[in-house]
């Protein structure tokens, strides 16, 4: 059998099943996360080892320019903490296909 | 005091319309144990007019003897309806007015768990009103297209915090939730 690339798709999602708050405000997800969990970093990790097991990124438009004005500066961001700027350059240089 | 536990059969689109056609075939015998365990921690059901219509059209017509059909059968059954006159399935009760401070109260007197099963708005309404203790999702791994869901659109928003999760052989995922009230609080 020929042994092909998975395509997995990746979302946070609310328990009613949106992905973005009012106003297409994909931070309203994580605002919760960031309050209640300060130094829960599980999240992050996971994102950030999906991230280390694939070789291309793929987006639809919106979410595209989405990651394009978010995780460019990340990297370089001496706040962020240490898994976001590794998610950043994951991001930053994985092939991405929009 | 009593807590009231809603447990709802969900599709992974977030539907609850007709269980019985698509979220029976995923149920076994771990799923049963985890019934048999919230049936013996409740003495009450508390259920919608829908629900209850659909419930007491079913179960009084199931041969008893097993477990679920007498327990189901023979518990106390709360429905809340403002247009029901009487509700004629054994030990069931009324309640048509102030269902607020009703249900405050039934949780005040002794007792075990009120279970509530399916009834979407009342559900919806008890969360709103703080009168929820716990939103038990068993969410199956099936996207149905369409259908009524438990939560809908324009209801505003709700913090809600993981208590337990349980992953049954069947792909069926358990997940307990607490109100959480305010933003995090």
């Amino acid at each position: 059998m020929e042994v092909t690339r998975k395509l997995i798709v990746c979302n946070a999602m609310s328990l009613d099943g949106y992905y973005e708050g009012p106003g297409k405000n994909v931070m309203d997800l994580f605002d919760y996360r960031w309050e209640a969990y300060p130094t829960d970093e599980t999240f992050d990790a996971y994102n950030a080892e999906r991230l280390r097991a694939a070789d291309t990124l793929l987006l639809g438009r919106t979410s595209y320019d989405g990651f394009r004005e978010f995780w460019p500066s990340v990297a370089d961001d001496p706040d962020a903490r240490p898994l976001q700027r590794e998610i950043s350059r994951l991001n930053n240089a994985i092939e991405k296909c929009s | 005091m009593r807590k009231v536990v809603a447990v709802e059969l969900v599709s992974l689109d977030g539907v609850i319309e007709a269980p019985e056609e698509w979220a029976f075939s995923y149920s076994n015998e771990e799923m049963e144990a985890a019934n048999a365990k919230g049936m013996a921690a409740s003495d009450a059901l508390l259920l919608g007019r829908v629900t209850y219509e659909q419930m007491a059209a079913f179960w009084p017509e199931q041969r008893g003897g097993t477990p679920m059909v007498d327990y189901i059968n023979s518990v106390q059954k709360l429905v809340v309806s403002t247009t029901l006159q009487e509700v004629g399935w054994n030990n069931s009760n009324l309640i048509k007015d102030n269902v607020p401070g009703q249900i405050a109260e039934l949780k005040r007197q002794p007792g075990k768990d009120i279970t509530i099963i399916g009834s979407a708005a009342l559900v919806r309404s008890l969360l709103k009103a703080g009168l929820l203790d716990e939103l038990r999702l068993m969410v199956h791994p099936v996207i149905l297209g369409n259908g009524k869901r438990l939560f809908e659109d324009g209801g505003g928003q709700e913090i809600l915090e993981l208590v337990s999760s349980e992953t049954f052989g069947t792909g069926v995922v358990s997940l307990a939730y607490r109100p959480a009230g305010e933003k995090g609080s």
